[in-house]
């Protein structure tokens, strides 16, 4: 295929990726604070245990958004196709 | 402007590529910490009636990076909390080393005599250096695991039953990649703004502060978690049974 068409896609995919990414990671995000926050409100003695749990879970949910942010550099700076 | 991402001064040896930046910045920081313990082994050992501004620096890291093991492993941690404190505060110095301009304040002082100061990012800002971190940290979990609980720990692999074991190896294969891609991709990701909102204006000195800031907090939570989810591994390979 043309060298320029596939740094094109490559663009536009890795542009993607990021995106759909970002979104998800987001909710997901934001679904686990608003749950732990719900935990402590009903039991604030309980706050450090699950603060600590919430953020290696963050942590965690956190890596799904930079496994594509990984694909993304690979695509733009380091594409084994557009060479 | 042009702006270079992932490309680093190499340094060749006997077939080898060393990315020399990232070398000496590691260097610069071990270095730091190597002189920062020296001189709080002086200042704390001399037990004054008031506790000077140094101890008490010194007593709130060292009890920090210590209360991460031994929060989640309890007294059992106490074996551990010297490697996962050192972790802790080696990526901390590191990610820190990161948001100080510390080259950028050399060039603007002492560039008109020397030319081709290399700019020094963070050192986990390289994917050596975190992939070398999180694979420490791999061999260390399994050297632990064995050395707690002798050759039954690897029944763990088998755990339910023989049917998991690829499963079970994928996960254990999952936990450096996911630790090193993590430190890697906020740091580098931090750095990369930076970049890129500096090359926007002609005159940046105020406006990156907020990002600056943000770097010095994501610096400590990165380095926390790394702390933290290493201790989370160790306490699963000693632990018996799930």
């Amino acid at each position: 295929m043309d060298k320029v068409m596939v740094q094109v896609v490559s663009v536009v995919s890795a542009a993607f990726c990021l995106g759909i990414a970002g979104v998800a990671a987001a909710l997901a995000q934001g679904k686990a604070t608003a749950s732990a926050l719900d935990a402590i409100a009903r039991q604030p003695e309980a706050k450090n245990s699950i603060t600590q749990i919430l953020i290696v879970g963050l942590a965690i949910i956190e890596s799904i958004a930079l496994y594509a942010l990984l694909i993304a550099i690979v695509l733009i700076f380091v594409n084994p196709f557009a060479r | 402007m042009t702006i270079e991402i992932g490309q680093h001064a190499a340094w060749h040896f006997f077939g080898l590529t060393f990315n020399s930046d990232t070398i000496i910045s590691s260097l610069v920081v071990s270095s730091f910490i190597l002189v920062f313990a020296v001189a709080a082994k002086f200042f704390v050992i001399k037990r004054n009636k008031h506790i000077s501004g140094m101890q008490a620096v010194c007593e709130l890291l060292y009890g920090f990076s210590v209360s991460i093991s031994e929060g989640v492993m309890g007294s059992k941690g106490k074996k551990y909390s010297s490697f996962i404190a050192s972790l802790f505060i080696f990526i901390l110095a590191a990610n820190v080393f990161g948001v100080l301009p510390i080259t950028e304040i050399i060039e603007l002082f002492f560039g008109k005599y020397f030319s081709g100061i290399p700019k020094l990012e963070a050192p986990t800002a390289d994917i050596n250096t975190t992939v070398a971190l999180a694979l420490t940290v791999f061999f260390a979990i399994h050297f632990y695991g064995v050395k707690a609980k002798g050759i039954s720990y690897f029944k763990r692999f088998i755990s339910p039953n023989i049917v998991f074991l690829p499963l079970n190896i994928m996960e254990e294969l999952s936990r450096p990649l996911s630790l090193a891609v993590r430190l890697f991709g906020n740091t580098f990701g931090k750095a990369t703004i930076l970049l890129i909102l500096v090359s926007l204006v002609s005159f940046p000195f105020i406006y990156p502060i907020p990002i600056l800031a943000l770097g010095l907090f994501i610096a400590f939570v990165q380095a926390y978690i790394f702390a933290l989810l290493t201790t989370f591994y160790v306490a699963s390979a000693i632990s018996d049974g799930h």
